[in-house]
């Protein structure tokens, strides 16, 4: 699998690279700007991107932008976004442009590389990824509305999972139950909170975290 | 002019009127005389006293002017003559007639101001010269009274400068004496309306007031000259018969008339000072120079007057409307001073005290502009720098943040990757080890969470990359409490996207750690030019000012010429609303 990173802190890119390599991958390129990173992917796409929020040569959100710019090229480049802060609007912005092959996670999952790399290929096979953080935030704020105070313990956790990016497989194996289970609290939670059911786990995430942002 | 000086004069005029009447009663009573000149002493008292207070007026209004102790000195002989009253004391003496018809010929010469330059004193040297010889003439010629002596023997003894009793080659003399004097005079009328003629209008005010007496000043010398004229030279002028009696009549009513008109103008001159309350009633107005000149106009009387600016420390001026003002070439102006800055330059011809009084108005509206305007420089440079401190602090934060990010945050995630390699490869060997590690990553971790929490706390790095919008929502999904918001997607410049931002944020804090709410409601909107932000909650409603941030972001709002409310009560709950003035200066 060939992997891009755009990191301006070479430390964490060289980190970064030593990590994906060791878990076999091969490094397309290491830029450390929004507009190398653009060109390095319009002319050489790679599986996957690795991307940091904040880049130069603005400093500002320049990896999303660029990002955001590539997919609308191009919609089936895969990104993953590192940032350094929990920013919802990160990751919906990123979602909006389509939910399938992107994901959104903080830094310092990295410290996690066994998670990491699972995420990171999650999203090259075209998954989505986002980070426990930004969800169980965006639950925080939702918890003492009525809908989501209607939903079991065990139906909050299947609906977390769920906005992280998690097939119902995934899911299944994470909560210790059966791929059935999932599917029937899945069918409860959508009812409970009035949404269609999508039976695509990608835009099933993005309707779930328009939801919990509403 | 002194008080006592005017005391003195009026006593002694008092005492001469009083010698006068004496002389009189005495002259009536031993020689039992009826002359017109003793029949008409209460009409020349009364019009000398007139003439005093007159010039007593005129010198204390206008001291920078001679005419005023002329008037007195004028009005002192007038009374005087009436004490020699004929037969008892001769009166043409020659001194005498020097000082009446000297004084007289300097009062009708200088008007207005009395004052004599080099060539005028020469002019009226050679006046003197001529009345002195008249008089001379006049005296060394005629044995006054013999007449009288005729009846009385012992009266009124023929005096040292009698050179011959020679009746008709005097009355000749004098009558030609007369006429001359009549035509200096005419010559003195002309002068004075030519110069009428080229004065300013303030000069002609001055002038105008009492130019038209000058001709009946004229007729007091002009009445000899026309009697002798009329008797074809047979009578002296001023002789005591029926002929001569309206003369007397002119003489004197053209005296009174004088003095009463002269009243009149110092009256005139009072009202204009009077105006001097105006203009400084005016100062409470914020005063621009323009407006100060023209209010000056008005109190003077003068449109042509003109505010000067000094420039520099150098003796040049400049007008209201910047162009300069030839003060040494214009002649014709004069300069008053307002302080050491300003100047007024005026028409000679204006009451001096006047100008003065309308300078001390000015030059007190000049300095309560100049404090004003200094202070208000004073004010928009601590406005000014306000707002530089604002902006400098955020700059601050944000270069904190931006060092946290890229350095400590970035290590920090490193050294958890490493540590949990580190781990990893530690499982297999030493279990022990390994339980160290996994401690020692997750409390990079929480570092990590720390660190995080910490920068943001210093400056969302969200504010500048997303906007106000998507900082606010963040900072909605980090509340405890339930928060609704309504955000533009307007974008502002970053002082007032940080100031609004901090207002949300210092509320929410404040709401999930005392307000006990339920529900917080979050509001940003622009509302004509103002960015208006409101946070409410529905909670126990005792916020105040106190021991919070608010009085700080108080500091920040009005820095940025914003303004914040807090309003906070049981019933209500808290509800805090600051106005953030953008000018329209909104960024897409």
């Amino acid at each position: 699998m060939r992997v891009l990173i755009a990191e301006d802190s070479v430390l964490l890119r060289e980190g970064l690279a030593r990590l994906l390599e060791d878990e076999g991958m091969e490094i397309s390129a290491q830029v450390g700007d929004a507009e190398s990173f653009k060109s390095r992917v319009r002319a050489d796409p790679p599986d996957v991107s690795i991307v940091d929020v904040r880049m130069p040569p603005e400093n500002n959100a320049d990896g999303l932008i660029a990002a955001i710019e590539l997919r609308g090229e191009t919609p089936d480049i895969k990104i993953l976004i590192l940032s350094q802060y929990v920013e919802p609007h990160y990751a919906m912005e990123l979602l909006e442009t389509g939910a399938a092959g992107v994901g959104y996670l903080l830094k310092e999952r990295i410290s996690a590389p066994r998670s990491f790399i699972e995420k990171v290929r999650n999203v090259a096979q075209g998954g989505t990824a986002i980070d426990p953080a930004v969800v169980s935030q965006l639950f925080d704020r939702k918890r003492r509305d009525d809908p989501i105070g209607r939903l079991t313990e065990r139906e909050r956790s299947v609906l977390s999972e769920m906005a992280e990016g998690k097939a119902n497989a995934s899911i299944a194996s994470s909560l210790f139950m059966s791929e059935k289970t999932v599917e029937s609290h899945i069918r409860q939670i959508f009812m409970k909170l009035d949404l269609e059911v999508d039976p695509d786990a990608n835009r099933r995430v993005l309707a779930v975290l328009r939801w919990l942002r509403a | 002019m002194s008080k006592r000086f005017a005391v003195l004069i009026l006593s002694t005029a008092a005492l001469i009127s009083a010698a006068a009447y004496g002389a009189q009663q005495f002259a009536l009573e031993r020689y039992d005389l009826n002359l017109a000149i003793v029949e008409w002493l209460w009409v020349q008292l009364a019009a000398g006293w007139l003439f005093l207070f007159a010039g007593l007026a005129t010198a204390r209004s206008r001291p920078e002017m001679p005419m005023g102790n002329w008037m007195i000195a004028l009005a002192m002989i007038w009374l005087t003559r009436l004490i020699f009253t004929p037969p008892l004391i001769q009166w043409e003496s020659i001194g005498a007639a020097l000082a009446f018809y000297g004084i007289l010929f300097v009062i009708l010469y200088t008007y207005p101001d009395g004052r004599l330059d080099r060539r005028e004193r020469w002019v009226t040297a050679g006046f003197l010269l001529l009345v002195a010889a008249v008089a001379y003439v006049d005296v060394a010629l005629e044995d006054y009274y013999g007449w009288v002596r005729d009846d009385h023997p012992t009266c009124c003894p023929s005096h040292l400068l009698l050179i011959e009793d020679s009746p008709d080659v005097r009355r000749t003399l004098l009558s030609w004496a007369a006429v001359a004097t009549a035509i200096i005079f005419i010559a003195i009328t002309t002068r004075f309306l030519v110069r009428w003629m080229r004065s300013s209008s303030v000069g002609r005010k001055g002038l105008g007031r009492l130019g038209f007496l000058l001709p009946i000043m004229v007729v007091l010398v002009l009445i000899p000259g026309a009697s002798a004229l009329g008797s074809g030279f047979t009578e002296a002028p001023f002789a005591d018969t029926a002929s001569s009696r309206p003369a007397l009549y002119i003489q004197n009513g053209a005296l009174v008339l004088f003095a009463g008109f002269m009243a009149a103008s110092l009256i005139g001159a009072r009202m204009s000072r009077a105006r001097v309350a105006d203009l400084l009633e005016g100062l409470a107005e914020p005063m621009t120079p323009d407006l100060l000149q023209q209010r000056m106009r008005d109190a003077l009387g003068d449109q042509d007057a003109r505010l000067g600016f000094r420039l520099g420390v150098s003796d040049e001026f400049v007008g209201v409307d910047g162009r300069q003002i030839d003060v040494e070439r214009s002649s014709d102006l004069e300069v008053t001073d307002l302080g050491d800055e300003a100047t007024i330059v005026h028409d000679p011809a204006l009451d001096r005290g006047l100008v003065r009084s309308v300078g001390a108005a000015a030059h007190l509206a000049l300095e309560n502009a100049r404090l004003q305007a200094e202070l208000k420089a004073q004010l928009e440079e601590v406005l000014r720098s306000r707002v530089r401190l604002v902006a400098a602090t955020d700059e601050a934060r944000r270069a904190v943040e931006r060092d946290l990010h890229d350095g400590a945050q970035q290590r920090l995630v490193t050294l958890a990757a490493t540590l949990r390699q580190a781990q990893r490869t530690a499982d297999q060997a030493n279990p022990a080890l390994e339980a160290l590690l996994a401690v020692a990553t997750d409390e990079a971790g929480l570092a990590i969470d720390d660190l995080r929490n910490l920068a943001r706390g210093v400056h969302p790095a969200i504010l500048n990359q997303a906007g106000l919008g998507p900082a606010i929502d963040t900072l909605a999904d980090r509340s405890s409490i339930p928060v609704t918001t309504d955000v533009t997607d307007r974008r502002f410049e970053t002082a007032i996207e940080t100031t609004a931002y901090f207002v949300v944020a210092e509320a929410l804090t404040n709401a999930n750690k005392h307000s006990g709410a339920d529900h917080v409601v979050v509001s940003a909107k622009l509302e004509s030019d103002y960015l208006v932000v409101e946070v409410s909650d529905d909670g126990r409603g005792q916020a105040n000012w106190d021991g919070s941030g608010l009085s700080g972001l108080r500091d920040r709002l009005e820095a940025l010429g914003g303004s914040i409310e807090l309003a906070s009560s049981p019933e209500m709950g808290t509800r805090l609303r600051a106005r953030i003035p953008t000018s329209g200066k909104t960024t897409g």
